[in-house]
Parts: structure tokens; C-alpha cells; sequence
């Protein structure tokens, strides 16, 4: 577990997650913003060496957030998150998740299931619809299209990060 | 990885579902509830929140005003292509205004003219660096005009066909060295002869006139004679501008201005036949112009 850089990932995640919210309440309605926070989430889990315990909570924090920032019930996306990203864990043990393409098709599919386990929950606690549902694919689209630009900002800036705590490296 | 930080990690990942599933009970179930961590979260949130979309919105306020700009940009360039069309189009509709203006006074001449005349048009000019036109190139010619035949603008006077080859003629203007007309003034109906005195970059005649000095006066109208059979009487040639001061002598001399802007001339008439002979009875009187053209009183 590297406390540091889930730190910075939880951080990072946040702006981007309150950078979402904001774009949200910007555009129009029918224009889909893609889900920051939940890349975020991917992404520690799809990276996260040795133990996930640290990627997990990383993607409960990031989804505690996006619950109080979003209105939705909290624990509901922390929950789904952390599904997520435990869910990226085992694809990158199974998968080769490299290149821009297959990462955006794996957000693709994870924001898909998201969206789902995020209705059926609401569905199951809330006496909700399943009509979000329909959004989902376009959403995940998005998401999708997002996805390279994310894990790419947020290799860089892991490598930096990594790069500054190495001790005797770059002085 | 070890079997005790296996049996760890996964207790911390069921810990995260678990305690993920509690809160989200416990939400459900007190859905306005917030806990000092929420508090603080949303406290620090709402300002960040608050400036991205007021960035967001002055980006959207700039591209809206760039979008705006660049249309009325596009506008402004088509209207300044219209307005340079439109601006084109009435220095056209002047000019032709203006030639057709030329062309009435032109008939009117022609009308009132006993002889018999040929328009012409002025295709070529010799203009020098002052731009002064020392001779003008009309576009008639050999078996229609012969040298010596006068050319005559509803102005007045212009000058005599110098010479003709093919199918063009030049014209030696009145004020031109050259040129000699008999010409009366007026309001005294002394005689005289103007003579062109015009270099290139001027137009101006000398009048001589027989002595006294008071027969003449600036601002004097000097008109043609109809002597010479080649000019008909009384079509305006000149003004008189300054009248030259010569103690001894027969002759006086005067400046005269010519009547006619030779640099302006578009259309112009021309005399094929000789204007009817001057009866010596009428000539005194000078009343009537013999060609249509009001003579300067």
C-alpha cells in the first residue's frame, strides 16, 4: 500500500469530481459529462500493485464525494466504486488492460455496470425507476471517450509524484 | 503477497462494502442526515464548485461574444461589399447622368446651329505632367472631317480640326499658339484677335485690341466675330482676367481665360460646313446668337 500516491489520487479525484458536478450544472441537460470520479476509481484499481485495500478505499472516498456532491444517498456510489474498482483489479490481473482503446472499452463496460448497479440499488432502496437506464449507454460513451485523457493525466502525474518521494533520484 | 496480508486486504476491501452498504442504509433511511466529514466536504466543495462554473461561464460568455464577433465581422465585410458595389454603381449612374446631360446641351448646339455639324466624341487627350490637355483626339475622321473645320462645345468654343488621318482627327484648341480667332466684345463690340497663348501647363489666350486701353475690362466676355467664315458669331470663347497696360502703341493686349474645360470635355460638335456668311447690317446689334448658344452678356 502506498499511502502517498492514494493520497494524491484521492485528491486529484476530488477536483475531478467537482470539476463533473460543475460541468453538470453548466451544460444542458441532454449533454453528458463524463464520470470523473469513477475513471478515477478505474484507474486505482487497474494500477493498484500488490494489495487493492488501498484502491478500494480510494474509490469508496471518491464515491462518498461524488454521493454528497450529486445528492444521491451516500454509500450509494461509494458502494458501486468500490465494486468498480475491485472489478478493475481482477481485469488487469486477467486482462492485458494497455493501450488507449482497450482502456476506453473496459470504462466503457464499467460505466455501463455502474449505471446499472447504481438503478438497481435506487430501484431497491429508494422505490426508483429503471428508466435512467436508458441514458446509460451514452453516458458510458462518454465516459469512455474520457477515459485515455484521465489515466494519461493521471499517469503523468503519478510519475511525478513517484519521481519526488524517490530518495537520491532527480537531485 | 503473504497469507496474512491476503487474509488483510480482503478484509479491508469487505470492510469498504460493508461499511459502503451501512452508510447507504443508514442514508436511506435519514436522508438530510450530515455528519461533520459531510459538512466539511460540501464547505470546501461549494466555492470550488462556485468558481469552476463561474469560469465555466465566462468561457461560454467569451465563445458566445467570439461567435458574435465573427458573425458580425462576416456582416460588416458584406456590407462593405455591398456599399462598394452600391457606391460603383451610382459613380456609374452619375456619370452617365452626366453624358447625358452633355448629349441635351450638345443637341440643343446642334439645333440651334445654322451650319451643319458632326458629333464627336474625345477619345484621347495629350495631357502633360500638369495635366493640362494641349490637344484632344476626336473619334471622326477622314471623308467626314477636313482640317481648319471648327469644333465647338455647348460651352463655347474649343478650337479647329488640325489634322485628320483614318479615322480620328486632333483638334488645335483655341488656346494653342497656333490659333487666331477674330472675336467681339461684347459689351463695347470692340474687335479684336485672340491669339492662344497656352503652354502646357496653362490656358490662357492674349487678346489684342485696338487702343483705347478702356475698350476692354476684366471680366469681359470675348465671343467670336463670325469673320473667317469658320466660327459662327457670338459663341463664348473667353473671359478676360487681367488687360495689359501699354502706354504707346496701337494695339493693347488683354489675358482671356478660356470659357470652355478642355480637360473635362466628353462629346463635342463639330462644323462640316462653313456657318452662313455675317451680314454687315446685323452686325452691331449682337442680339441674337446665331447658333443656339446664349451669349455671355
Amino acid at each position: 500500500m502506498r499511502p502517498g500516491r492514494h493520497l494524491v489520487l484521492v485528491v486529484v479525484g476530488y477536483m475531478l469530481t467537482v470539476l463533473q458536478a460543475s460541468l453538470q450544472a453548466l451544460v444542458p441537460v441532454r449533454v453528458r459529462v463524463p464520470e470523473l470520479g469513477l475513471l478515477v476509481a478505474l484507474y486505482a484499481g487497474l494500477t493498484a500493485r500488490g494489495g487493492v485495500a488501498g484502491a478500494s478505499a480510494v474509490a469508496f472516498a471518491l464515491g462518498y464525494v461524488t454521493d454528497l456532491l450529486a445528492g444521491a444517498p451516500k454509500g450509494l456510489h461509494a458502494l458501486v466504486f468500490v465494486l468498480m474498482c475491485l472489478l478493475a483489479k481482477g481485469a488487469s490481473l486477467r486482462l492485458l488492460l494497455r493501450g488507449s482503446l482497450v482502456s476506453a472499452g473496459f470504462a466503457f463496460a464499467a460505466s455501463l455496470s455502474a449505471a446499472g448497479l447504481i438503478v438497481l440499488t435506487r430501484a431497491q432502496t429508494e422505490s426508483g425507476t429503471l428508466a435512467p437506464l436508458q441514458m446509460a449507454p451514452l453516458q458510458a460513451a462518454v465516459t469512455a471517450l474520457a477515459a485515455p485523457i484521465v489515466y494519461g493525466l493521471l499517469g503523468r502525474l503519478e510519475g511525478r509524484v513517484a519521481k519526488a518521494h524517490a530518495p537520491g533520484l532527480g537531485r | 503477497m503473504t497469507t496474512a496480508r491476503k487474509v488483510r486486504e480482503t478484509a479491508l476491501c469487505g470492510l469498504m462494502l460493508i461499511g459502503s452498504v451501512v452508510v447507504l442504509r443508514s442514508s436511506v433511511r435519514h436522508p438530510s442526515q450530515l455528519n461533520l466529514l459531510d459538512r466539511a466536504i460540501l464547505r470546501v466543495s461549494a466555492p470550488l464548485q462556485a468558481a469552476l462554473a463561474g469560469t465555466g461561464r465566462a468561457l461560454r460568455r467569451g465563445a458566445q461574444r467570439y461567435l458574435l464577433v465573427v458573425s458580425a465581422a462576416k456582416e460588416n465585410q458584406k456590407l462593405r461589399e455591398d456599399n462598394a458595389r452600391l457606391r460603383a454603381e451610382l459613380l456609374a449612374a452619375q456619370r452617365q447622368a452626366g453624358r447625358e446631360k452633355e448629349l441635351e446641351r450638345l443637341l440643343s448646339l446642334q439645333s440651334g446651329t445654322a451650319a451643319e455639324t458632326l458629333a464627336a466624341h474625345v477619345v484621347g487627350a495629350d495631357v502633360n505632367a500638369y495635366f493640362r490637355v494641349a490637344r484632344l483626339r476626336l473619334d471622326r475622321g477622314a471623308g467626314e472631317l477636313s482640317p481648319g473645320m471648327a469644333v465647338l462645345a455647348p460651352e463655347g468654343v474649343v478650337g479647329r480640326v488640325a489634322r485628320v488621318y483614318g479615322a480620328y482627327c486632333d483638334v488645335l484648341l483655341a488656346v494653342d499658339p497656333k490659333s487666331s480667332i477674330d472675336v467681339v466684345i461684347p459689351r463695347t463690340g470692340g474687335r479684336g484677335l485672340l491669339r492662344g497663348a497656352g503652354g502646357r501647363d496653362r490656358y490662357r489666350a492674349t487678346l489684342e485690341f485696338e487702343a483705347p486701353a478702356e475698350a476692354v475690362r476684366e471680366g469681359d466676355f470675348v465671343v467670336t466675330s463670325g469673320l473667317g467664315g469658320i466660327f459662327p458669331r457670338d459663341v463664348p470663347v473667353g473671359k478676360v482676367v487681367t488687360v495689359g497696360k501699354h502706354d504707346i502703341g496701337l494695339f493693347q493686349t488683354a489675358d482671356v481665360e478660356p470659357v470652355v474645360d478642355f480637360a473635362r470635355l466628353d462629346q463635342v460638335l463639330v462644323l462640316v460646313t462653313a456657318p452662313p456668311p455675317e451680314e454687315p447690317e446685323t452686325q452691331p446689334a449682337r442680339r441674337e446668337p446665331a447658333h443656339g448658344v446664349v451669349p455671355y452678356r
